[in-house]
């Protein structure tokens, strides 16, 4: 799948004109005050990528009737005609879904990488849902793809806990062996961004539900704290809509264009730094458009375009290594000083009755001096300088 | 903008035809003391070039001439733009009139010029610069003044974050200029602050002219202490 390096939109609504360009940047960031169109031009950009999803699908299906109508063309001679039919089937089933998930035309088409394009608006939600009975498996891709939201993830994740154990009962050591390493290799990522070094996740044959083991204590799905849920959100958005075939056998060679609406949501400040370098070093392939409020994000990854939408300006991510987050949230984000607003006002009056002509007799000055007197800001430093100079010369 | 001292050889690669080989760049980065020659922050490790007559146009001729390369971070990219006079609309970053060149050895840029800002600044965009030209009719001096008041006002992501930093290095100044004051009044030796402050003032240091301008003019009586009677 290609890699966006610009995206401009025209005349839109609400946005009006907009060219963004990447600047060779990998990732995109998009910032701004609430309302200056980050969701809608993520939303745009998403409704985008639906469009031309749905035509190469046109096309791949126009391909897939040619193909089966005259044997095997070029491109083709692998594949037997119960295949196409297949592929035909499920190609069909994409178009005919309306709102399906965002996805790339590659999976569908069954070429060998596994492409992704989703678009996680910032309302995260992680609502498992649970059954009694054994859960279905998706039963293709492309079905699996069309599972717009996360909710079978717990249901399908438990499953493969279920077949594994299975597979093991059945002297299938092979595919347990696989299942489990799967398995192992998700509760690291899960561990790793958590940051619960000693989490377990065990299948509970009692209650048929899984277990989340740490030394503190054990817990179900529904007890996990809603940060952890918010991470949990993402990451099974995306591995919901891959072939856990892909998964297994490497990461790295998922491609495709990943949106998300404030990552940050729910994530407490050590989480915040972690997500998108998360993301990014689990998914390598993958091109993450994002639209953030936090400068621990737009900080996080150093390859990314950093657009804020108020301004219309772009700065690349490297530019802001080695700065402090007060620092950004000033210089980017617009917040006046790196003190609280009530701190900042009362600067403000200080520097005020400092300027007025005999403001500086107002009794209101001399409290303000003094409880103000620690605060390193050069409107109390120049008037502390200025009193003790007073004091020398008298 | 303070004035250096230009090595009078050109670099060797300047005669090959490229104006940015790594002999030209070390030379820059030294004779320029590290520092963006327009607003005297250190340079970091995406400097440029800059060509101080624009290489397109009528100084084309000027492209690899040493005198005319200068080290300049992303202000390079917020010069002032003035009227070309070819075209109604065209424009160039070099008035007709001309700009000081801080590596003329005739030109004194911190005698042509007042740099100087309100000592008070709650924040870092509320800071008010001064430039202006010692002698009004000093037309180059004005020029350089209007260039400098434009890149330390932009509004863009360069401007901010050179006030910024502006704000955050004069909190240092003011830090150590009470020190000093603080020992003045106690009857104390200074030489600590003072030593500080020659620090934070000295020509590889950033922000030189200003914090040197912003003193001068708000704390005489403590300048004098710093540069020694």
């Amino acid at each position: 799948m290609a890699t966006i390096t610009s995206i401009s939109l025209f005349n839109h609504p609400k946005i009006g004109d907009l060219a963004i360009d990447f600047g060779g940047a990998k990732h995109l960031i998009l910032t701004g005050p609430n309302g200056s169109g980050k969701s809608t031009a993520l939303l745009a950009l998403a409704v985008e990528l639906e469009t031309s999803r749905y035509a190469t699908l046109r096309s791949r299906l126009r391909l897939l009737d040619q193909a089966i109508a005259l044997g095997a063309p070029p491109g083709f001679e692998q594949r037997s005609k119960d295949g196409l039919k297949e592929e035909r089937q499920d190609t069909l089933h994409a178009l005919d879904s309306p709102g399906a998930v965002l996805m790339s035309g590659d999976e569908v088409l069954g070429r060998s990488a596994s492409s992704i394009a989703a678009f996680l608006p910032s309302r995260r939600s992680f609502a498992p849902s649970r059954t009694n009975r054994p859960p279905q498996p998706p039963t293709s891709s492309v079905s699996r793809l069309l599972h717009a939201a996360n909710e079978g993830f717990y249901e399908w994740l438990k499953h493969q806990y279920l077949q594994a154990l299975l597979a093991r009962a059945d002297g299938k050591d092979a595919e347990s062996e696989a299942l489990r390493s799967w398995l192992d290799w998700f509760t690291t990522l899960l561990r790793d961004v958590w940051q619960l070094p000693d989490l377990r996740i065990e299948f509970d044959r009692g209650t048929y539900e899984l277990r989340f083991i740490e030394p503190s204590g054990s817990y179900w799905i529904e007890d996990l704290a809603d940060g952890h849920a918010s991470i949990l959100a993402i990451v099974s958005e995306l591995v919901m809509r891959l072939d856990p075939e892909d998964w297994r056998a490497s990461p790295g060679i998922i491609s495709g264009v990943v949106l998300i609406d404030e990552p940050e949501t729910h994530l407490h400040p050590e989480l915040e730094e972690r997500i998108l370098p998360f993301l990014t070093g689990t998914f390598p392939g993958v091109q993450f458009i994002v639209a953030t409020h936090s400068p621990i994000v737009v900080a996080s990854i150093p390859d990314a375009m950093v657009f804020d939408l108020r301004r219309r300006e772009g700065t690349l991510s490297a530019a802001f290594a080695g700065k402090k987050y007060g620092e950004l949230m000033m210089s980017h984000f617009g917040i006046e000083t790196d003190f609280d607003l009530n701190t900042t006002r009362k600067l403000h009056e200080l520097k005020e009755l400092a300027l007025r002509p005999g403001g500086r007799s107002d009794p209101r000055y001399e409290a303000l001096l003094k409880e103000l007197e620690t605060v390193e800001n050069p409107v109390v430093m120049s008037e502390l300088l200025r009193s003790l100079s007073a004091a020398d010369e008298a | 903008m303070i004035s250096i001292k230009r090595s009078p050889v050109p670099p060797a690669s300047l005669s090959g035809g490229g104006y940015d080989g790594d002999d030209v760049r070390a030379q820059l980065e030294s004779d320029f003391l590290g520092k963006c020659y327009l607003c005297e922050r250190k340079l970091d490790g995406n400097w440029q070039i800059e060509h101080f007559r624009p290489q397109a146009g009528r100084f084309e001729h000027l492209r690899t001439e040493w005198t005319n390369l200068f080290p300049a971070d992303s202000c390079n990219q917020n010069r002032k733009k003035w009227p070309a006079g070819e075209r109604i609309d065209a424009t160039t970053a070099f008035p007709s009139d001309g700009l000081l060149d801080p590596s003329d050895s005739e030109c004194d840029v911190e005698a042509r010029l007042v740099q100087r800002m309100d000592p008070r600044p709650v924040s870092a965009d509320d800071l008010v610069f001064e430039f202006s030209a010692v002698d009004p009719t000093d037309l180059p001096a004005r020029n350089t003044a209007i260039e400098l008041s434009h890149i330390h006002d932009s509004d863009g992501q360069n401007g901010r974050t050179l006030r910024i930093a502006l704000h955050g290095r004069w909190i240092l100044v003011l830090h150590d200029l009470l020190a000093l004051q603080r020992a003045l009044n106690r009857g104390e030796n200074p030489a600590e602050p003072v030593k500080r402050l020659r620090a934070l003032l000295r020509a590889t240091a950033p922000f030189t002219a200003l914090l040197r301008g912003t003193i001068r003019a708000e704390y005489p009586d403590l300048m004098e202490h710093i540069v020694g009677r």
